[in-house]
């Protein structure tokens, strides 16, 4: 358990790549496409919720179901896909093995993605589900589940083949994301559909899922990427890199509990809230830890990451976002701060900060440090690179500090019976307005990563397209002039 | 290979260990004979049903058109949150309320009000207006409308019971009326029985 995670030999990482090139790119081109499909829908969701008038006339745009259709997206469509994208190439590269069977994963990503597909149509029919991230409808839950079952089990199999004994910090993290996947997914569908447990234990059962997606999964890859990127790109050691499982140990036996937090004060079993807020404050210990590791090396080469820019722009910003959301889910926790925020757009707010501000940019960061490996080409246009990342910093900012600060407001209003609701709901809604300007933001950002993957890959595409459309007059004779 | 054992037993017990004390252990602390549905609280019968006839379809027409994404159905506890100042309850919900519902709605934000007891405060000619249109009903709302759950029509002999009573601008045409869809009939039925009228010794009731 040494950092040498940057010491590859790189004879062998040309094999691995050119058998990871098929995979990992499907993943990568759905997710990619599910992003802009999330972008729209995001900045629909934001702007419908404070002009109800704004395409209201049909039902299937209805703001409840945009707002459904919007999270699905993200979090199955673009999330899911680049995790699995990710795992898949930081799996392959760090046990050295290339890719066999690599078929089977491109049927599974066929699979997930046409299952989500009719899942997002259902939702659009109203079918959608009551619950945070599991707003789909029950009928795609078991697709989905084989899928990331497959690339699960193929994951951890390619850890267990591994050419080098030691296991690095990043495997540590794929493995707690790839068996806790499946593994939620699985407590979701019987406990919600095939077997439905009785009334409030839902919300627990819906809201343990959730955080357990959030920090086990997401979590688990983003921090798996950051462990690999930010010695990688900076070719130095981690500080305090022996602390690192410490912050597993922790992930795995708090991180798991933290998620029913958020009920506090509502219809449950108190016991269960406290520890679940006992499990979010000690969480605060991976948060110490990876800001040391992450934070501490970044800071000692300041002047690398900023002369450098793009992927260690995005691993720096994940990686204070990560603390920040980390002091935030310590906080939340509390019952008296969890007595103003509950309920309000806050929350919102700190689950953006995860899911974008640490989740969405060390998945940026990866793309843009993987795909040029994979195709052995330069970014054709570099400097779209940084423009994608100050965009997209604007573009966060402006949905977290209105959110937080708005949210804020909205809860200590509510706590003041004199104020009536309706003028909180006004209020809110101002603040919802820079969300929706947040959108512009992030979905240009969007656009010049995508402007980017496919300049890169436009060689490829042209030559597959020369293959397809050459006229061989005397198949097997001669070579094309 | 000792260390991926290791690692993979791990990650597999700190799941376990979460989801059988919070899950397992939760679901039979409030499957216990505790939450019985129906008792007598100081010699009144109390029976908690899951919704039922109308009420239960009403509830997924509720589901379908994502309510729950902007409303809450718990109420807080005295002393906790505002919720029993802003009279959206007279009493906090507890998990016997919920005990028979084969779907919560317990939601996660409040763009909107509580709707745990919304059928205390308003009567069904209320519920039918604002729907069609919030904003006639409430001074400031960013609740979009439903009016796709409406239909005008040409009256037929008298006007219907339930066709809306609209006014200024909204008024339809002379010989029209505006009545609600069954699935708006249904979604009125859910939310006019959404009313903890009742004691429970875990929950008395404080105003």
């Amino acid at each position: 358990m040494t950092s040498k995670e940057y010491s590859l030999n790189s004879s062998g990482t040309s094999a691995i790549d050119n058998s990871l090139k098929a995979p990992v790119l499907v993943y990568m081109l759905s997710g990619l496409k599910w992003l802009i499909f999330a972008s729209v829908l995001g900045y629909l969701a934001s702007w419908k919720s404070h002009n109800q008038e704004f395409l209201n006339s049909w039902e299937f745009l209805t703001t409840g179901r945009v707002q459904a259709v919007y999270t699905a997206s993200f979090v199955y469509g673009f999330g899911c896909n680049l995790a699995f994208a990710t795992g898949i190439w930081l799996t392959s590269r760090l046990s050295g093995v290339a890719i066999r069977y690599n078929l089977v994963l491109i049927i599974a990503a066929v699979f997930w993605n046409v299952a989500l597909t009719i899942g997002v149509v259902g939702i659009f029919m109203g079918d959608l589900q009551v619950f945070e991230y599991l707003e789909l409808p029950s009928y795609v839950g078991f697709p989905l589940l084989v899928s990331s079952l497959v690339v699960s089990v193929w994951g951890l199999i390619c850890i267990k083949e591994r050419t080098q004994p030691d296991l690095y910090v990043s495997q540590w993290f794929l493995v707690a994301a790839f068996l806790s996947f499946p593994w939620i997914q699985i407590v979701a569908q019987v406990m919600l559909v095939v077997n439905p447990v009785p009334g409030v234990v839902q919300a627990l059962v819906a809201n343990w899922f959730a955080g357990n997606l959030v920090w086990l999964w997401f979590g688990g890859i983003a921090v798996a990427g950051l462990y690999y990127l930010i010695p990688k790109e900076l070719g130095t050691a981690l500080q305090g890199y022996s602390l690192a499982k410490f912050a597993f140990l922790i992930m795995v036996f708090a991180g798991t509990w933290s998620g029913v937090a958020r009920l506090v004060g509502g219809p449950y079993p108190a016991w269960i809230l406290t520890a679940g807020i006992g499990a979010s404050i000690l969480m605060l210990i991976f948060f110490s830890i990876t800001a040391i590791n992450f934070l501490g090396t970044l800071w000692q080469n300041c002047s690398k990451v900023f002369d450098n820019g793009g992927v260690l722009l995005f691993a720096g910003f994940a990686s204070l976002a990560l603390l920040v959301s980390g002091v935030g889910v310590a906080l939340l926790s509390l019952r008296g701060v969890a007595e103003v925020s509950q309920f309000t757009i806050l929350l919102e707010a700190h689950r953006f900060l995860i899911l974008y501000g640490v989740f969405s940019m060390t998945m940026f960061a990866l793309i843009y440090h993987m795909l040029p490996k994979i195709l052995g080409r330069d970014w054709p246009m570099d400097f779209l690179v940084n423009s994608h990342f100050w965009i997209a910093f604007v573009g966060i900012v402006l949905v977290v500090v209105p959110l937080t600060v708005g949210g804020w407001k909205q809860g200590s209003a509510m706590l003041d019976a004199s104020i009536p609701i309706s003028e909180i709901v006004q209020t809110t809604s101002y603040f919802m307005v820079a969300r929706s300007m947040a959108w512009i933001f992030l979905t240009l950002s969007h656009l010049a990563l995508i402007l980017n993957v496919f300049l890169i890959l436009k060689p490829d595409c042209d030559s597959f397209i020369e293959e397809l459309t050459r006229t061989d007059p005397e198949p097997g004779e001669g070579v094309e002039s | 290979m000792k260390t991926f054992a290791a690692l993979i037993a791990i990650v597999f017990f700190g799941i376990s260990i979460s989801w059988f004390c919070l899950l397992v252990r939760g679901a039979n602390f409030l499957n216990s004979t505790e939450l019985e549905p129906s008792l007598t609280v100081s010699g009144d019968d109390v029976v908690i049903t899951g919704g039922e006839g109308l009420a239960a379809q009403g509830k997924q027409v509720y589901r379908e058109l994502g309510c729950v994404m902007c409303h809450t159905q718990q109420v807080r506890r005295p002393g906790y949150g505002g919720d029993l100042d802003r009279d959206w309850g007279s009493r906090q919900s507890v998990p016997r309320d919920y005990v028979l519902q084969e779907q919560v709605m317990m939601g996660g934000k409040r763009i909107g009000p509580d709707l745990s007891n919304v059928g205390a405060r308003h009567d069904a000619a209320w519920f039918f207006a604002h729907l069609n249109n919030p904003g006639s009903r409430s001074d400031a709302t960013t609740m979009p409308s439903y009016s796709f759950l409406f239909s005008e029509r040409e009256v037929s002999g008298t006007s219907a019971a339930n066709a809306l009573d609209l006014q200024g601008n909204e008024t339809p045409a002379d010989g029209f009326e505006v009545v609600p869809s069954d699935r708006a009939v249904a979604l009125v039925a859910y939310l006019q029985s959404l009313n903890l009228d009742y004691d429970l010794p875990e929950s008395k009731r404080v105003k």
